[in-house]
């Protein structure tokens, strides 16, 4: 008796018999409930897929078990729809989909993230797994040249790809000609994004994947702005305040060269597009959230940060002796800003009341000084600060000491 | 200790060098340190490393001042002490050339330079990678530097030939807990900072040494009594002193880089000026091994852990059948589930097995629901805020201590003591009556309070603050009463019984609230004082359940601590060694292993889990840290039982 003694029976038994240990794992620990779709039929192998696919979209996303579990089911089930579509019972009739395609190359591309330390001759690299994943997206578009969902997989897998197998390998030295052209990758994800969208047969709310592509746009887009910026320790406080000023602006500091392979991506990243862009597709998908609440959330919560950047930029430059439509134009994104990041507001997310007090902070100041509806903005802003203090215990004692100031 | 170890990301290692607390029988060796004495023409141009005004009468008066009036004992420190060039130098091969790893064991998470341990041993490749670095190291250890600490702290001539000097990096979550550095022959510790040197490193940022003034010798108080926002280019040191140099390394809680070299002044070796036979074996017999032996000791720790009687009319009712009245008490907070015959075999079986069973879903989805929401309400509208001091914590609510060991609040359902002195302590434990808990009359006290509340000060100041959402923690800490009551239940009893098929004799139950950026336990034993003298019949070992009931998400990844983890004290498995070791319940414990193979369960922070295992004396349980980056609490009920086991 004693967990110990049974820690030290196990471990015993592991050492003498590994093979059996697996099996035994398999029976137990590593046993998985997929729920199915409401309305899905248990017995179709697809719709089996599809749960299991979700399953991991929903879950921390650290077990590759699971997802090792897609792929191969996903290997299964093409050889089977090549061999006939039929299931032992010889009942369930298997067919190529888009679908199939999409997660089998989606759930490849995820497997890169577990092999970023492999031996690129070992033929499970990361860029291993990136081509099979773009194999298996482009044999769909082949077969279903039209399908939005394998449109959007396709712009995942490169949405993906470029920091993964890319940009994790650049230093300030490196070379445009060493690597693929990113900007040229990158532009390419958004279009397939773009036509994807058109295609009404996708649930765009139903597809937390696609959400997931936007995200990354955004991240990938702050990636590049922030690369160089912790191996360079040599910038004094003077020139931070100044980099801060310049970036409020919309201005990008970068440390690059231009033979650099992100120099041409920065020099874009200035320009309107890639931000509209954003906005677009984001103000699209939230469309389609009605009928979840948490998601919508979230969403509306990545438009109304957008919003706030835009409005800083915006009132950052009406404050350096902007016209009077300048300020104009502020208030109206700032106000979009608040809409959406009211739509974001929890109750359970301290960070969602911060997000709004920020929000009206920035609103406030682009108000008459002392003006009554300033003085009201300050006031809901520093409660919601206040408050979300408390409740972080202190996380945001800066931000409300910035306020008094 | 190797100074070069596997690069291998590892958790829960327990090498870390700057530690002290050991314990007893366990052989603890100074990890790295070297005997390498320096020529005079070095140790003579190492003197040209530091600002020129260390070394002139008057500085060196001014700091023995600052250092003889320093609370809570003798520490200095000094700004600007290399030349600014040679330091930043030093930063910069260090960030180029050094790698570091994430180590974490139960007292600290920190990175180290993995292939260069100890700085004390540098070859002649490393030396050409790192020049600076090695000038700043003969600079510390030069004649004139010695004679300054030495003098200033007044604590007797420094080795110049034995050098104990490593690299730390602290990242945001690093830490490290209280602990005094006692171990062998060190006389003076010191830790030269190196963060970003063009920015100011601001209390906000975390990362402070804190120093710790004692209750009594060898028992730290909770809350520190100085702390020190390290500069770069700012040694900070003191005299290292049995049972009373207690400090920690507040975790980092931005995004910066908190670097430094960090090391010892050790007792003259033979052949160092200054050196006295026998001077090192009378500093070691002093150090906290024998002093952490004396049982008085134990005398502060609080919770104390001795486990209450059962009585024998109760005990025998819990192996009787459920009856109808049990299951509809037992459902109320319940899973029905967990009531079937077939999920009572299931659970019996898996125990019986292996010995521990992970009961998720514990509570009924109604009751657990609408207890979340009220926990998790509770959480984020608290008022008064979050108690981060000692006098902040309010009875029913206790302090765990000593801070070397324990930081956590827990409710015991036992009436009020008073652990702020070590005379108020002396009290409790002589008029210390064997008080059985009451929950439920806790429970009363907590609904008592809310009702006060409604029509006083508080109420009132929430008023002010108009924040009608301001909670007090009166209503969550009766809902915790009540099921803490469901554990002390002779239905529970019975269930009890069903699963494990034990016989429970004593018990002990605790309500337990962990608060971010506060609290933990280390690795401990059982406490065999909690079966005294009596009955030999007891099962060696403890029937044990936590209760996890964390509200809020996203523990998994296990950044943000607050894990229960139990590993095998592979050293207890020796018997030659273990003789003598049943009164052992020290926190610290030094023994590496090179996996986590060691690791015989682990639970993550998380809602609605009982965990129910048999803890024998060779398993070593404690709970991680919790980050101040951590959404919110770690809660928990944590039961103990002293059983019998029915089947023999």
């Amino acid at each position: 008796m004693g967990l110990g003694r049974a820690s030290k029976a196990k471990k015993q038994k592991k050492e003498k018999s590994p093979v059996k240990e697996v099996e035994d794992d398999t029976d137990t620990e590593d046993f998985l409930t997929v729920p199915l779709e409401v309305g899905a039929d248990a017995d179709d192998p697809l719709s089996q897929l599809s749960a299991l696919w979700k399953t991991w979209l929903l879950s921390d996303r650290e077990n590759e078990l699971i997802l090792n579990g897609v792929v191969n089911e996903c290997d299964r089930l093409m050889r089977l729809a090549a061999e006939g579509g039929k299931e032992k019972d010889g009942e369930t009739n298997v067919k190529r989909s888009p679908e199939l395609y999409a997660i089998f190359g989606l759930a490849l591309a995820d497997s890169a993230r577990f092999h970023t330390e492999d031996d690129e001759n070992s033929g499970t690299a990361v860029k291993d797994y990136f081509d099979n994943a773009m194999g298996r997206v482009d044999n769909g578009l082949d077969k279903f040249g039209e399908s939005g969902l394998l449109k959007f997989a396709k712009s995942s897998i490169l949405m993906n790809r470029i920091p993964l197998e890319y940009i994790s390998h650049m230093s300030f030295e490196s070379k445009s000609n060493e690597y693929p052209d990113v900007t040229e990758l990158l532009d390419d994800a958004l279009e397939l994004y773009r036509e994807g969208s058109k295609d009404e047969n996708v649930k765009l709310g139903q597809e937390l994947w696609i959400f997931e592509i936007l995200e990354a746009f955004n991240d990938l887009q702050e990636i590049v702005r922030n690369f160089g910026r912790d191996q360079s320790e040599e910038i004094d406080s003077e020139e931070e305040v100044e980099e801060e000023e310049m970036e409020e602006s919309g201005q990008i500091v970068s440390l690059l060269d231009e033979h650099h392979p992100l120099y041409k991506l920065i020099g874009k990243l200035e320009k309107p597009d890639y931000g509209e862009f954003f906005k677009d597709q984001v103000s699209n998908y939230l469309k389609h959230t009605e009928n979840n609440k948490q998601l919508k959330r979230k969403v509306a919560g990545k438009l109304g940060l957008w919003y706030l950047s835009k409005a800083e930029q915006a009132a950052t430059k009406y404050g350096s002796g902007g016209k009077a439509e300048s300020m104009d134009a502020a208030i109206g994104i700032i106000k979009t800003c608040i809409k959406h990041l009211k739509e974001a507001w929890s109750d359970e997310d301290p960070d969602s009341w911060v997000d709004l007090a920020e929000a009206q902070i920035t609103y406030a100041n682009l108000l008459p000084v002392d003006s009554k509806e300033q003085e009201h903005l300050y006031e809901l802003a520093e409660k919601s600060l206040k408050k979300a203090n408390n409740a972080t215990h202190g996380k945001y004692t800066d931000i409300l000491e910035s306020l008094h100031d | 200790m190797a100074p070069a170890r596997s690069k291998s990301t590892e958790k829960r290692r327990n090498e870390f060098p700057d530690r002290g607390n050991s314990t007893k029988n366990q052989k603890v060796t100074e990890p790295g340190a070297m005997s390498l004495r320096q020529t005079a023409e070095e140790d003579a141009r190492s003197k040209g490393y530091f600002q020129p005004k260390l070394f002139t009468a008057e500085y060196e008066e001014n700091l023995k001042n600052q250092v003889d009036k320093a609370g809570p004992y003798p520490w200095g420190s000094i700004t600007n002490l290399i030349d600014d060039d040679i330091l930043r130098n030093v930063r910069k091969e260090i960030l180029s050339e050094i790698h570091f790893t994430k180590k974490e064991t139960d007292i600290y998470k920190v990175f180290q330079s993995g292939d260069l341990a100890n700085l004390s041993g540098l070859s002649e490749d490393m030396r050409k990678r790192l020049p600076s670095l090695y000038k700043v190291r003969s600079a510390l250890y030069s004649q004139a530097f010695r004679d300054l600490v030495s003098s200033v702290t007044g604590c007797g001539k420094l080795s110049g030939s034995k050098m104990d000097i490593s690299i730390h990096l602290y990242n945001r979550t690093c830490h490290l807990l209280t602990h005094d550095d006692v171990i062998g022959s060190r006389r003076v510790s010191y830790i030269l900072y190196m963060p970003d040197p063009d920015r100011t490193w601001k209390p906000s940022n975390g990362g402070a040494l804190r120093l710790f003034d004692s209750i009594v010798p060898n028992v730290p108080k909770s809350d520190p009594y100085a702390q020190l926002s390290p500069q770069f280019n700012q040694i900070a040191f003191f005299k290292v002193q049995p049972g009373f140099s207690f400090h920690d390394v507040g975790e980092v809680i931005s995004s910066k880089q908190r670097l430094s070299l960090q090391g010892w002044f050790h007792v003259p070796q033979p052949g160092d000026n200054g050196y006295i036979p026998g001077e090192q074996e009378k500093s070691e017999s002093k150090s906290t091994l024998e002093q952490l032996e004396t049982e008085e000791l134990k005398e502060y720790d609080f919770p104390k852990m001795e486990l209450n009687d059962i009585s024998e009319q109760e005990a025998k009712q819990f192996t009787l059948d459920l009856t109808a009245e049990d299951n509809k008490y037992l459902m109320k907070y319940m899973n029905p589930l967990l009531m079937s015959e077939g999920s009572i075999k299931q659970l019996q079986n898996t125990f019986s097995e292996n010995s521990v069973v992970d009961i998720v879903s514990f509570l009924n989805d109604e009751y657990a629901t609408l207890f979340r929401k009220q926990m998790r309400h509770f959480e984020l509208n608290e008022y008064p805020s979050m108690p981060s001091k000692q006098e902040e914590v309010n009875f029913p609510w206790k302090l765990a201590i000593p801070s070397h060991k324990r930081r956590y609040l827990y409710i015991d359902g036992k009436p009020e003591e008073d652990i702020s002195t070590a005379q108020s302590i002396q009290r409790i434990n002589e008029t210390y009556a064997d008080e059985q808990p009451n929950f439920k009359l806790t429970e009363d006290i907590f609904k008592l309070l809310n009702n006060e509340e409604k029509h006083d000060e508080v109420l009132m100041k929430m008023k002010v603050e108009s924040d009608n959402d301001a909670t007090t923690y009166n209503e969550v800490s009766a809902s915790l009463c009540e099921l803490a009551s469901l554990f002390k239940s002779v239905a529970f009893g019975k269930w009890l019984y069903q699963v494990t098929k034990l016989e429970v004799l004593k018990d002990k139950i605790f309500i337990r609230r962990f608060r971010p950026g506060h609290d933990f336990i280390l690795a401990t034993k059982i406490d065999e004082r909690s079966r005294k003298e009596d009955d030999s019949s007891f099962l060696d070992g403890v029937l044990e359940a936590t209760l996890n009931l964390t509200p809020t998400t996203g523990w998994e990844h296990g950044e943000w601590g607050a894990y229960e983890l139990c590993m095998m004290d592979e050293e207890a498995e020796k018997p030659e060694e273990s003789e003598g070791k049943v009164y052992e319940d020290e926190a610290a414990i030094y023994r590496s292993s090179d996996s986590d193979e060691s690791v015989a369960y682990e639970s993550q922070a998380c809602w609605n889990k009982l965990c129910l295992l048999f803890r024998d004396p060779s398993v070593m349980k404690f709970v991680k840290y919790i980050s101040y980056d951590s959404p919110g609490s770690r809660w928990d009920i944590t039961a103990s039982w002293l059983c019998k086991d029915a089947e023999e």
